[in-house]
């Protein structure tokens, strides 16, 4: 109990003191009486600001009109118009004895001059010094409150009273900002002197925003010629020599260069950029060499400054300056900008380093021009060949590159497979540059057939009129193609040391399509004469054997025209027979030509005879040709996955010649698909043995046949091509699908007129991972099958 | 000869006692609107020859005013809009609504007296 009394007795200390409530009472009184008080204060304000403003507006509605007719009064007013304005002069006069009056008026006065323009303005300001209302406002400049005087200062300077320049220009160093600012800005719009005054006077700091003001008043007098402001360059005022540099930079003053150039050692920032700036734009090349003395001292501002000044006035003797702050100078700003400064004097010093790929050379480049070359080969084939030979190659190959909308589809296959022949035909040169080899012939089994005869004629009945077109066309598209070809081969003969004589560089070209067409009709005048049938026969090589012996005439006749050798005259049949050793063939073929010269009982020439000795040597030194596999263009370009696919493909479709391209992957780089091409290898070795077999049995049998019964040249001709007919018929009866290389496919779908042009590189397969365990089982199945 | 009805729309009084005794002097037959409802209520009971009208209006911008003209009213009546400097996106949309002519504060009594008088020559 003791306890809680006292804790009881602590709480005392807390509880509310005793106030008396008469104190309460009159305290309530006292503020309910401000309170009331300071509401009537501002009713009574506000009732008398509101009066004011009503009275002044009646007042004004009342002068309004006063104004406007002497504003617009006229000498040649009528006598009405003269007597009403004496009347209203009077009571204007009457108007101003009170100070109310000259308050509107004058508000009056200033409202309508910021609205009106031109000679009603000049009116009012006439009329506002007429009325004498300026002695008011220089009145205000007397008094002590510095909002009356800053007032009086721009009612003065609104209504142009130059009369009050005097008055005003005294408190340009005015110790209250607001009047000194206001009087500043009087003293330079009175009068156009009024900028020297200022600038000579001023004591005080010109802040950012006044010397815009300042500026703006300049920009506005329309008669205005600006001092020579580098004479307040060497004002003690810092903000004088700032706005004095920024006013010479502004107005073009070009005569301050000396000047600009000392203000470079001005220890102030400021005035040290905008004296850079002034360098800069008027060009002053001898502060170069004061910006580079500065430089070391500057801050990196103005170093960055410096650098943009020398990059735009420097020359290559800077240049060694610049370095020097590149190896020295820590900031990469600065760094940076010394480097974009040597560029600019001396473009391409420095180029790019980081983020380069430095794998990436110039060779790449090339196979990239090469590349672009063969497509532009293409564009060429493809009637894109310029008109005009004068035309630099460069821009008919951007020409035809920039265009790609000239790959018709209808001619895509063809071009694809132009594509694809033209990098075979560079990568067997190179092999054969490689090995030293002398190019004296040039295989070409996997040449397309081009068999046309058929439809020229077709067409040249059909319409004989169009024909002369046509022709022109296809001769475009033989002309373009031999360019490509004689620029290849000229660069194997200039690569070669040997000296090589006329015959054999003719010979090099033998692989050439026959070019006599039919244009040899429009020159029978210079050529001699030659039967159409003759030309129509020669313009599609091998449709029948018997041409051999027209062509030989016309190669009589025409020894400087390219003849195909003799066994690329045989008859095409179908694309897989002309495949089927082709060498055999033609040695059988080869007497032929000799007969029929013999036939005919013409007289050989040395030269042929000749001629005919050497290309016999020749085709004997010929190297073997392992065929172009369609594959390898397709390796060239994809990864390891589709590598491998592609080679499942190659079981399936390859025959001899991917042979040997799969005995060139066998050095492939990737393990797996080597690997893979080795197994493959086996399994297409294993699949082609019968066929190559019954190949060689065919060959030994034509061999024996025309060794025992020895047939005149004619029989050779029908028999050879039917043996081949029927051996490669038989082969492809049996195995038709596995054997047909899709290059095959593609030429028989030409011979055979296929519409169907779109199926030709359709290779019917989905990318999918196999493993190889797998692969091996299909290919075992394959086997077996 | 008849005077021309002039319609002055202008919520300055000052001004638009100025303009109004200018042209008045120059031979109109001044109306003075002080804001966009005067200008409808005279609109309904009369229709002046010519318009002359301030961009910026109480209740009824001038804008507003063009639009009502040539789409409520389809009247082709010659329009000219006072616009203060720098407001020259009113000014274009002043145009595509069908404003005849334009002229800028501080105003010319006089030039817009000659610009009036062409107005009503074109008509």
């Amino acid at each position: 109990m003791k306890i809680i009394s006292q804790t009881y007795q602590g709480i005392k200390l807390f509880s509310a003191p005793k106030i008396p409530t008469d104190l309460l009472w009159d305290l309530t009184i006292v503020f309910s009486g401000l309170g009331f008080l300071f509401l009537l204060f501002v009713f009574i304000f506000r009732n008398r600001l509101s009066n004011k403003a009503i009275k002044v507006a009646r007042q004004k509605k009342i002068l309004a009109p006063i104004i406007s007719n002497f504003l617009f009064y006229e000498n040649d007013a009528t006598k009405d118009e003269s007597y009403e304005y004496i009347n209203l002069k009077v009571e204007m006069r009457e108007l101003l004895k009170t100070p109310f009056n000259r308050l509107v008026l004058t508000e009056v006065l200033l409202d309508l001059q910021k609205d009106l323009s031109g000679d009603s303005r000049n009116r009012i300001f006439q009329l506002y010094q007429d009325l004498e209302l300026h002695l008011d406002a220089i009145k205000k400049l007397r008094s002590w409150r510095w909002e009356l005087v800053s007032k009086g200062i721009l009612e003065l300077t609104q209504m142009r009273v130059l009369a009050a320049y005097g008055f005003i220009k005294k408190f340009i160093n005015d110790k209250r900002g607001v009047v000194r600012k206001q009087a500043q800005i009087a003293t330079v719009t009175l009068k156009h002197e009024g900028i020297s005054y200022f600038l000579d006077t001023t004591r005080y700091g010109i802040s950012e925003w006044q010397q815009l003001k300042l500026l703006d008043v300049l920009n506005s007098f329309e008669d205005f010629t600006p001092p020579r402001f580098k004479a307040w360059l060497t004002s003690r005022n810092r903000d004088v020599v700032l706005f004095a540099l920024r006013l010479i930079r502004h107005y073009n003053q070009t005569d301050a260069n000396k000047a600009l150039i000392e203000l470079l050692k001005h220890k102030n920032d400021q005035i040290k950029s905008e004296a850079i700036l002034c360098i800069k734009d008027f060009g002053v090349f001898e502060a170069l060499n004061m910006l580079k003395s500065v430089f070391r001292m500057c801050s990196v501002d103005i170093k960055l400054q410096i650098l943009d000044v020398i990059s735009s006035l420097g020359k290559e003797e800077d240049i060694e300056f610049l370095e020097s702050i590149k190896k020295k100078e820590s900031n990469f700003l600065v760094n940076s900008k010394a480097i974009s400064a040597i560029n600019a004097i001396k473009p391409d010093t420095y180029v790019p380093t980081e983020g380069i790929d430095k794998t990436i050379t110039m060779k790449n480049i090339e196979s990239d021009k090469q590349v672009n070359s063969s497509q532009f080969s293409e564009a060429m084939n493809n009637n894109e060949l310029p008109q005009d030979d004068s035309s630099p190659v460069s821009d008919q190959k951007e020409n035809s590159l920039s265009n790609p909308d000239y790959l018709d589809p209808e001619f895509e296959d063809e071009l694809i497979f132009d594509l694809c022949f033209m990098e075979e035909l560079e990568d067997i040169l190179s092999d054969y540059k490689e090995e030293d080899q002398e190019v004296d012939y040039l295989p070409l089994d996997f040449l397309p057939v081009v068999s046309e005869q058929d439809e020229l004629k077709a067409a040249e009945a059909a319409n004989p009129v169009k024909k002369q077109g046509v022709e022109s066309d296809e001769k475009l598209e033989e002309e373009s193609f031999r360019v490509e070809l004689e620029a290849i081969l000229d660069n194997i003969r200039s690569h070669e040391e040997n000296d090589i004589n006329d015959y054999q560089e003719d010979t090099e070209l033998e692989f050439l399509p026959i070019v006599v067409d039919i244009d040899m009709e429009d020159n029978s005048g210079e050529m001699p004469e030659i039967h159409e049938e003759d030309v129509l026969s020669l313009e599609v090589f091998g449709e029948e054997l018997n041409v051999q012996n027209k062509a030989a005439l016309l190669y009589d006749k025409f020894p400087e025209v390219d003849l195909l050798p003799g066994e690329e005259m045989e008859k095409p049949e179908t694309a897989d027979q002309k495949s089927i050793d082709w060498m055999t063939f033609k040695k059988d073929a080869e007497p032929i030509d000799d007969d029929v010269h013999a036939e005919n009982n013409e007289p050989e020439p040395d030269d042929y005879a000749e001629n005919r000795r050497r290309d016999e040597e020749n085709l004997n030194n010929v190297p073997e040709f392992k065929g172009f596999s369609i594959f390898q263009e397709l390796f060239r370009t994809c990864d390891r996955e589709s590598k491998l696919i592609l080679l499942d493909e190659i079981l399936a479709v390859g025959d001899e010649k991917e042979v040997h391209f799969l005995k060139t992957l066998l050095n492939d780089a990737d393990k797996k698909v080597r690997t893979k091409a080795e197994i493959i290898l086996k399994e297409l070795q294993a699949l082609l043995t019968p066929e190559i077999e019954v190949r060689e049995t065919v060959n030994q049998t034509i061999i024996n046949e025309s060794d025992t019964e020895q047939p005149g040249p004619d029989e050779v001709i029908q028999s050879v091509p039917n043996q081949i007919n029927k051996i490669s018929t038989s082969i492809m009866d049996k195995e038709e699908d596995i054997l047909k290389s899709l290059e095959f496919c593609f030429l028989h779908d030409f011979e055979s007129d296929d519409d169907n042009h779109a199926s030709l590189f359709e290779v019917d397969f989905e990318l999918e991972e196999t493993p190889i365990e797998e692969i091996e089982d299909n290919l075992k199945t394959n086997k077996k099958r | 000869m008849v005077k021309k009805n002039l319609l002055l729309a202008e919520d300055d009084e000052l001004l638009a006692s100025l303009l109004d005794y200018r042209l008045q002097k120059g031979g109109y037959n001044v109306h003075w609107a002080s804001d966009g409802r005067d200008v409808k209520e005279y609109l309904k009971l009369a229709t002046p020859d010519i318009i002359v009208s301030d961009i910026m209006m109480p209740y009824f911008s001038g804008i507003e005013l063009i639009d009502y003209v040539r789409n409520e009213l389809n009247s082709k009546i010659p329009i000219i809009i006072i616009s203060s400097a720098g407001n020259e996106e009113n000014v274009l949309s002043a145009f595509e609504l069908g404003a005849n002519d334009f002229i800028s504060k501080p105003v010319s009594p006089s030039e817009l007296l000659v610009r009036v008088g062409r107005e009503l020559i074109k008509q």
